[in-house]
């Protein structure tokens, strides 16, 4: 049996009947990982002998069956520490660092039972929407391997689509769990701000960034968020909010459910076959019960823009730590502590991260800072009220993850206001600090996986999986990248 | 916008973070047009809103308790330094240059 090619939740099923072990899941995703992932480069490392190691000890205690991901490999981005292993964030700063901790993400798998399987390539601090950012070179997307995968959880979507993972740990800061997950054909879920612990995360936007899963299905992402959610003392930002059982009520679907389209906001942005694939998608929810209507996103269209500047803003000021004297890169040739700073940070860091640092310093400088940071995080207030509005009169919001299916490599790595706009569907969403989810939706006439974006209510997940569950099942998706 | 080379090495400056002779012009062409696009925001009419501060539930925003924990051994942070001996993280010589 292809062990590698079933969901977390059919594992789990054979798992209790005494089916198969955790050895033998773990030796056949070794096997996928080592006849598939050479092209497409997901993974910067795998842990195989510690998968391996650890899944044999599982298998040899008996103590599989009850854990809820007991025997399960998990892949983890690059910029999510596990403890004893390397934690690069893609980036030639951090390329020999190991950490001495892990997050609090990793050790609530761990202690469920999951096992990590390796780290996955990502764009460079997650500042990307192409993987194309990362000092360990780019990851090719499975469905088409002159196209990129999406970013910055470029490696985790690609690894998931190429069943050489069945869940990887993403980051989402604007868009970087979901965007590549609907360009690699795969679930992705963004957590509402605050749900999932930060700790163990490597800061680029603190009040953005957010852990979820990447997963084959959405029944998948519910099992792994009611692992990895919930408070947590060494974050302070991170909510004592209820914690429901996500799985509970996935089967209702989004039967009675009212979905609100923010179409003056979609207009002009959608690119080829993306309008017609969500207008497909609308009328399979409405046959499956759900009624649609209209809202209103007035502010949506500034986003981007308040985005770029709050962002970059705040990676100034996490960036400021890489100064080559704690930890990670130092430059070989210093000839006094202001020129070791300087050197280390030219060498160490990437172009975009550099581009990044440079515009949050000049955002937040005197003269600047009314003008551009204070005025956005104005901006940011007006789309956190649109939103609020908007949920008045509807429980999910629906549109396209991204304005078009996974472009070309190097076809916009010139022109970064481009790629910025890659994530315009995306990034309302983290200034507002909501959930949401990007599910399969088709394919385009190449062959090219579209994505339709659910958003719910804040720390209402049950319901945003409920709607989910109810794409999943009206799209009837069931192509695979891997034949 | 066009960004000057004055404002280049002023940002150089802030963040510590050293262009190469050939970069400059690049950045600062590229910077330009960022911050033409960003500029977008100056556009919108924002009387009256208060700026967005913070992401959790007001009434959730808590310290943990003052409680001694158990922080990273010494020698685990040093080792991950480039440089570091006798217990202290190295750095050049910064005092006693015979400047001043």
């Amino acid at each position: 049996m292809e062990l590698h090619r079933l969901t977390i939740a059919q594992l789990r099923e054979l798992l209790r009947r005494g089916d198969v072990s955790p050895l033998d899941i773990a030796r056949s995703l070794v096997n996928a990982i080592e006849s598939r992932d050479g092209p497409i480069g997901a993974y910067i490392e795998v842990f195989e002998d510690d998968l391996i190691a650890r899944s044999r000890r599982l298998t040899d205690s008996g103590r599989f069956r009850e854990p809820p991901l007991a025997g399960i490999p998990v892949a983890v981005k690059d910029n999510i520490c596990v403890a004893g292993k390397h934690t690069a964030c893609g980036s030639k700063m951090l390329a020999h660092y190991r950490s001495p901790f892990s997050a609090t993400a990793v050790e609530r798998l761990q202690a469920a039972g999951a096992i990590v399987a390796g780290r996955t390539n990502c764009d460079e601090f997650g500042m990307g929407s192409s993987n194309e950012n990362s000092a360990f070179g780019p990851v090719k997307n499975p469905w088409d391997m002159s196209r990129v995968p999406g970013g910055s959880s470029g490696g985790s979507a690609a690894a998931v689509a190429a069943q050489t993972a069945f869940v990887a740990l993403g980051s989402d800061t604007g868009g970087s769990i979901r965007q590549p997950a609907s360009f690699c054909g795969v679930v992705g879920l963004k957590p509402t701000y605050g749900r999932v612990s930060r700790y163990g995360l490597v800061a680029f936007a603190s009040s953005f960034d957010q852990i979820g899963p990447i997963t084959r299905s959405v029944e998948d992402a519910a099992l792994v968020l009611n692992v990895i959610c919930g408070a947590d003392q060494r974050d302070s930002t991170s909510s004592s909010a209820e914690v429901p059982n996500f799985s509970a009520s996935l089967e209702r679907g989004c039967e009675g459910m009212k979905l609100g389209v923010p179409r003056d906001f979609l207009r002009g942005h959608m690119g080829e076959g993306v309008g017609a694939n969500f207008e497909d998608v609308l009328s399979g929810l409405e046959s499956s019960g759900a009624s649609l209507c209209d809202v209103d996103l007035p502010h949506a269209d500034v986003a981007v823009a308040a985005y770029y500047i709050i962002a970059n803003a705040e990676a100034s000021a996490n960036l400021a730590r890489y100064d080559g004297v704690k930890y990670g890169f130092r430059s070989k040739a210093p000839r006094d502590l202001d020129s070791m700073y300087n050197s280390t940070r030219a060498e160490g860091f990437g172009e975009e991260v550099k581009r990044r640092i440079l515009l949050g310093t000049y955002v937040l400088s005197a003269g600047y800072y009314d003008a551009y940071y204070l005025k956005a995080q104005q901006v940011r207030s007006l789309v956190v009220e649109d939103f609020r509005a908007a949920f008045e009169s509807c429980d999910l919001i629906v549109l396209p993850t991204s304005p078009s299916p996974a472009f070309k490599l190097g076809e916009k790595a010139s022109d970064p206001i481009a790629m910025y706009l890659s994530d315009v569907f995306t990034i309302p969403v983290n200034l507002a600090g909501l959930p949401a989810v990007s599910v399969p939706s088709g394919l385009s006439r190449d062959r090219l996986p579209f994505g339709v974006q659910l958003i719910g209510r804040k720390f209402d997940e049950a319901t945003l999986l409920r709607g989910a569950r109810g794409v999943e099942r009206a799209v009837g998706f069931e192509e695979t990248a891997i034949g | 916008m066009k960004i000057d080379r004055r404002t280049i090495e002023q940002l150089e400056a802030l963040a510590k973070i050293e262009l190469g002779p050939d970069e400059v012009e690049a950045v600062a062409e590229q910077l330009g047009r960022i911050v033409d696009f960003v500029e977008k925001v100056r556009s919108v009419d924002t009387t009256g809103v208060t700026p967005a501060r913070l992401f959790s539930r007001p009434e959730e925003e808590r310290l943990r308790d003052d409680e001694k924990t158990e922080g990273l051994a010494r020698e685990d942070v040093l080792a991950l330094a480039p440089d570091a001996s006798n217990g202290f993280l190295r750095v050049p010589r910064v005092i006693d240059q015979g400047e001043k």
